[in-house]
């Protein structure tokens, strides 16, 4: 085979060897698009679910302004507290009212029983005077007058006596009743009041584990998610190899151009330094004004280094 | 508000990657495939507080991409190389140029947000 035959023929392999390194490139990098793709809609969709649980949690546990359940209930058990101190107070109250109007029909029980006595009285003394007035015979009409009023008025004030008894007895009993009454509310309102403390604390109790619960497995599902973030940032900087594989690949193209340098030259006769091959300017006829500059026995940096000038 | 980040490179999937870490760390991330475009980004949004640029891309490499923000007004924005390149003449060449670092692929995302965090604080 002539020279150029044989150039001609290695141009076509390394063309061919370029375009499959295209290939690859190109398939490789479609690949870890759509991978990494997929990895961004996992942590972008784990991050808008903490997110969303976070508000939950926030909901569940209230803010500033709106308090807590804790907070609600602490202040409904106070209301409720402060109602039934109110509700004994005015009870007990109405129970020593009760009693003090009892013990003041019971005074005016005792004072009909004092009129009473003198309605008796006046009446001895009517019937006195009205037997004094038949010995006087006509001069004691008069006095026989004086008698039938004061019998009369005795009469009135023992009918009016009796009854104001009846009504005192009557009121006395009721005073009594309410008084007792009184005191059974006051008991039912203390031992309501005992009943809803007990419930309260049982219901903040019962709230209080809910949160913790609740904060708890939120937590452990927020963990969860930070780990299945965490994962996919792993997971995604695997997939960091794409280009510096396609890059590695590429070199292969600027290295068949070398041997192809150097096969002509062997090919015309002549002799090739191994170690002056310059295998730099293939790769920048890809890459457009590439910096060719190769120090490959300096200190170089290692993948993932950071300067900063 | 959110610093916006300018990623230039002709790999989809390292833009991906970096926009990806720079989102999650909070910075809006414009992209450009290759240093002309990145350049006309940069002339034309004064609101890029920092830019992170490839070397190797067709059309205009990094280094040069580097060199004619360095020449313009937006010489004050802080560009970061990310390449696989690692050659101490190379890195020499851009911080000459201007470039205020230099980061190896494949990079590790919290090392390069914190950088951008010094660069743009």
């Amino acid at each position: 085979m002539s020279n150029v035959g044989w150039k001609s023929v290695f141009t076509k392999i390394r063309e061919t060897v370029l375009d499959r390194i295209r290939d690859v490139n190109d398939l490789t990098e479609r690949e870890v698009v759509t991978a990494g793709g997929l990895l961004e809609r996992i942590v972008t969709e784990a991050q808008r679910h903490v997110e969303q649980t976070q508000t939950s949690v926030a909901s569940i546990s209230g803010n500033a302004s709106e308090g807590n359940i804790g907070d609600v209930l602490e202040s409904q058990t106070k209301t409720v507290s402060d109602f039934l101190s109110a509700v004994r107070s005015h009870v007990d109250k109405q129970a020593q009212i009760a009693r003090r109007a009892h013990e003041s029909t019971q005074k005016m029980r005792r004072l009909t029983e004092s009129i009473t006595g003198i309605a008796f009285q006046t009446r001895v003394l009517s019937l006195n005077a009205s037997i004094e007035a038949s010995r006087l015979g006509a001069a004691g009409a008069g006095f026989d007058v004086i008698a039938s009023e004061m019998k009369r008025l005795s009469d009135v004030v023992e009918e009016s006596n009796r009854l104001v008894s009846a009504l005192a007895s009557e009121l006395s009993n009721n005073m009594e009743a309410l008084a007792t009454h009184a005191d059974h509310v006051k008991a039912d309102t203390s031992s309501f009041g005992e009943r809803i403390d007990q419930d309260l604390h049982r219901v903040r109790g019962a709230s209080s584990f809910l949160t913790q619960t609740l904060h708890a497995i939120v937590q452990s599902g927020e963990h969860a998610i930070r780990e299945i973030i965490k994962s996919s940032h792993e997971a995604l900087s695997h997939l960091a190899f794409q280009d510096p594989a396609a890059q590695a690949l590429m070199i292969v193209d600027r290295d068949l151009l070398s041997l192809d340098e150097s096969a002509e030259v062997l090919l015309e006769g002549g002799t090739v330094d191994v170690d002056s091959l310059d295998v730099a300017t293939s790769h920048a006829e890809r890459y457009a004004g590439h910096v060719a500059v190769l120090d490959r026995d300096s200190d170089v940096p290692n993948a993932g280094d950071v300067m900063l000038f | 508000m959110a610093k916006t980040i300018l990623v230039v490179d002709d790999s989809a999937s390292v833009r991906q990657q970096v926009r990806l870490a720079l989102s999650q760390a909070g910075f809006d991330v414009l992209e450009a495939g290759d240093g002309q475009a990145g350049l006309d980004q940069i002339t034309a949004n004064d609101g890029i507080a920092a830019v992170v640029c490839d070397v190797n891309m067709p059309r205009m490499n990094g280094i040069e991409m580097v060199e004619k923000v360095a020449g313009s007004p937006r010489k004050g924005v802080p560009i970061v190389m990310l390449t696989t390149e690692g050659q101490p003449a190379m890195i020499q060449r851009a911080k000459a140029a201007g470039a205020k670092g230099w980061i190896v692929k494949p990079f590790k995302p919290d090392l390069l947000v914190a950088a951008l965090n010094k660069l743009v604080a």
